[in-house]
């Protein structure tokens, strides 16, 4: 059978940039399972835009080399003629919804190809029964979580029946749960015959799926094999060290240096009820939490347990309906989106010089804050936040689509600002990350406090994950 | 979130909700010629008794429909315009011969009087858009967009998906600003200036109009193939809807031609009042209304 992905000596440049994809070389057979690996600004995405016929086609910019998915020429078809042989799912669940209705969602593409009603109801049933979304398909889109609409996002990449299967970080967003229904749900295309080729930061899930590992570098291809000897290459310390995933190598854990001990906590949750507007149940019921001085809690929790929440009640974002919430001082708030905090055209106009220089930005300046990467538009965000000299940090999810190099950078920041102390409180689905960062584990269920516990007891399915492709 | 984000944030969040009201059950098609009738009811007419009786068979709906606080909430949000309407036009508009205050002054507009015929005038103009602002509502909560692109596709493909999608962005960019007003609460020291936040605001909304687009390519929406699918069959609330718009369309008509709920702003005011004048209004909002409230089915989806 033919390769369903032909790249020779493909390279790519976007306009006025330099090359994104330095002489790629790669072929892809049908069924295959292919992980892409690489730190940020590797190559991935650009790479995966190839596959879609999103480059050069609506990006502009420059290809050379030989290119073809499913024998169509990737310099001469377009993204739109590529989507019956090659579907896509990007990061953003709400990004990538075009209609109000699931139904509708998943037919569009194959309105758009030109297929008659009967086809367009018999795919789309197919497909929904095939990943088990049946359920959804009466709802409107605007009321799915984010786990549910990639899902539906995967449905519509699939109704055409493509032979190849793109997805760049597909679960960045997703908590363990949704993430784990999206990989079975790919497993399932996979194994009627569709070529998988996805990017992933959170190595750990995919690569016990995957029958092949490619890992970028620069825009080059920096390692091409199994599994297995993906792990052993990384694990070498060479250029695949940035890779390794947290299950085979945990996240260093820093030394704590002593804190003063303070019998008077920075903040303290006593019996604390809230209700979001408009809702009739409890979001959090009879909280009652105390964080001192330079302590390092996690904060965990499926989406909608009321993580996010809890972080609004202690910045005051939101007022409890009973119960109180003290703080010693201000308290600092770094949301998911770092992106949020950025509003002028200087980063030297985001922050105070002193604060740029502590964070590492001063180099930076005179640019614009939104040609940062984004780790850099982390730092910075979290240079705005850190201004007010905050009793207490409180992050709500900032390690999403990050990559390992990331955040060890980011924990390194955590570990000098508690070590400063500032208590700080991180809520994170990444239990190697919590594991290695705080002191405390603070778990939240349904809107109740149900564990206080030390990291070592928190699972880690990723281990267990890698354990299994070693 | 500020009381006045969180009331900008539930306005963008309207949106179409499958709640089995007649709108909702017929086709789109049917229930925009309804929504359309009595905007046309309430282009030809100034009364304020036709006014308020479209009004009533506009809630009426609304609550057959399930949509009641929405529509409530939307004449909630016209009435501060409805009064900033009142107010300006007895100092912009210097008709009417019953003079309440005269010699008036305010700064850059000079001296003025102030007419009762102005004054009521006003209050009809505010009223009217009351009552467009309830159409409205009622219009975006009971028609499926997503019907309407596919009947819009027939005819012309690209402009359908490009309203689509700018209706989808709505929300997504309510979100968005919800965040970005969160984030700025979080920010230490002074609140930056609205300028720099509208500016702000725009970047983010070009970014989200390029991420649409990439969904879109990837999509096949570049090809755009002509529609091949069909139209859902008749229901019985098509026939009702569709009954209730051309009763409505046919009471303004023919109420126009008798020269009934007349109405004149200046140099006198004049509201027809006269009980057959009263009676028609009322048979006018029964006519329009009467049809979908009648209609069986219904209930939450």
């Amino acid at each position: 059978m033919s390769a369903v992905l032909e790249l020779e000596r493909f390279s790519y440049a976007y306009p006025r940039r330099d090359p994104a994809l330095r002489e790629i070389s790669l072929c892809v057979e049908p069924g295959e399972y292919v992980l892409i690996a690489g730190r940020s600004g590797s190559g991935k995405s650009t790479l995966l835009r190839a596959l879609s016929g999103l480059v050069p086609h609506h990006f502009g910019g420059a290809a050379q080399g030989e290119g073809a998915v499913c024998g169509l020429d990737l310099r001469e078809h377009r993204a739109a003629e590529l989507a019956a042989v090659c579907g896509s799912v990007m990061q953003d669940p709400e990004a990538q919804t075009v209609m109000g209705g699931v139904r509708h969602e998943i037919a569009f593409p194959l309105e758009n190809l030109g297929w008659t009603q009967a086809a367009i109801d018999e795919a789309v049933d197919e497909i929904a029964a095939l990943l088990g979304i049946e359920n959804l398909l009466a709802r409107r889109t605007a009321e799915l979580s984010g786990g549910e609409l990639q899902r539906v996002a995967l449905a519509a990449a699939l109704a055409p029946r493509p032979r190849v299967l793109a997805l760049d970080e597909p679960t960045a967003q997703l908590d363990p749960v949704a993430a784990a229904e999206f990989f079975d749900a790919v497993d399932i295309a996979n194994d009627s015959g569709t070529a998988v080729v996805i990017a992933e930061h959170r190595l750990d899930r995919a690569l016990a799926r995957a029958d092949r590992v490619l890992a970028l570098d620069a825009g080059e291809i920096a390692f091409d094999g199994a599994p297995s000897a993906f792990l052993d290459w990384a694990l070498a310390d060479g250029r695949g060290a940035a890779l390794v995933p947290a299950g085979a190598r945990p996240y260093p854990r820093a030394p704590r240096p002593a804190v003063p001990a303070s019998t008077r906590p920075v903040l303290e949750f006593t019996s604390v009820d809230y209700t979001h507007p408009g809702a009739e149940c409890l979001a959090l019921r009879e909280v009652s939490i105390e964080l001192h001085a330079g302590e390092r809690v996690a904060l965990m929790g499926e989406n909608g347990s009321g993580k996010s929440t809890l972080l609004r009640l202690a910045r005051g974002l939101v007022q409890p309906a009973s119960g109180s919430v003290r703080a010693a001082g201000d308290v600092g708030l770094l949301l998911q989106n770092p992106n949020d905090y950025l509003i002028h055209e200087r980063v030297a106009d985001e922050a105070p010089a002193v604060a740029l220089e502590r964070f590492g930005l001063t180099s930076h300046a005179e640019r614009d804050p939104r040609d940062l990467s984004g780790g850099e538009r982390q730092r910075l965000a979290l240079a705005i936040v850190m201004q007010s000299r905050p009793v207490v940090l409180l992050l709500d999810e900032p390690t999403r689509g990050m990559d390992r190099e990331r955040k060890l950078d980011l924990l390194a920041q955590l570990d000098d600002i508690a070590a400063a102390g500032t208590a700080v409180v991180l809520a994170t689905h990444d239990q190697a990350l919590a594991a290695a960062f705080a002191d405390r584990v603070i778990t939240l269920a349904a809107g109740t406090v149900e564990v206080l516990d030390s990291p070592d007891e928190v699972d880690s399915p990723p281990r267990a994950a890698v354990e299994a492709v070693a | 979130m500020s009381p006045a984000t969180a009331t900008v944030t539930r306005a963008l969040s309207f949106g179409y909700r499958p709640r089995g009201g007649p709108l909702q059950r017929a086709r789109v098609t049917v229930a925009t010629a309804w929504c359309v009738s009595l905007g046309l009811v309430v282009a030809l007419y100034e009364s304020p008794f036709v006014l308020a009786a479209v009004l009533v068979a506009v809630l009426a709906v609304a609550i057959k429909c399930r949509v009641a606080g929405e529509v409530a909430f939307a004449v909630a949000i016209a009435s501060p315009l409805a009064l900033l309407m009142a107010l300006i036009n007895p100092i912009a508009s210097q008709q009417g011969l019953t003079v309440l205050a005269d010699g008036l002054h305010l700064p850059l507009l000079g001296s003025f009087d102030v007419t009762r015929e102005a004054v009521v005038y006003g209050l009809v103009l505010g009223f009217r858009a009351i009552v467009i602002f309830a159409i409205a509502a009622l219009y975006v909560c009971t028609v499926d967009p997503d019907e309407l692109l596919r009947v819009l596709r027939r005819y012309s493909v690209r402009s359908a998906i490009t309203a689509s999608l700018a209706v989808r962005l709505v929300p997504v960019l309510a979100s968005d600003g919800a965040r970005m007003a969160e984030a700025r609460q979080c920010r230490p020291g002074e609140p930056p200036s609205s300028g720099t936040v509208v500016r702000a605001t725009f970047a983010r909304s070009i970014d989200r109009a390029g991420d649409a687009a990439l969904a879109l390519e990837t999509r096949g929406y570049a090809l755009a193939a002509p529609l091949r699918t069909r139209l859902p069959a008749r229901t019985s609330a098509d026939w009702l809807v569709a009954g209730g718009a051309l009763a409505a369309v046919s009471f303004a008509v023919a109420g126009k031609v008798a020269g009934l709920a007349s109405f004149v702003d200046y140099p006198l005011t004049y509201v027809a009042s006269d009980t057959r004048d009263l009676l028609f209004s009322a048979a006018l909002a029964l006519a329009a209304a009467v049809p979908l409230i009648v209609s069986r089915g219904g209930g939450a989806q």
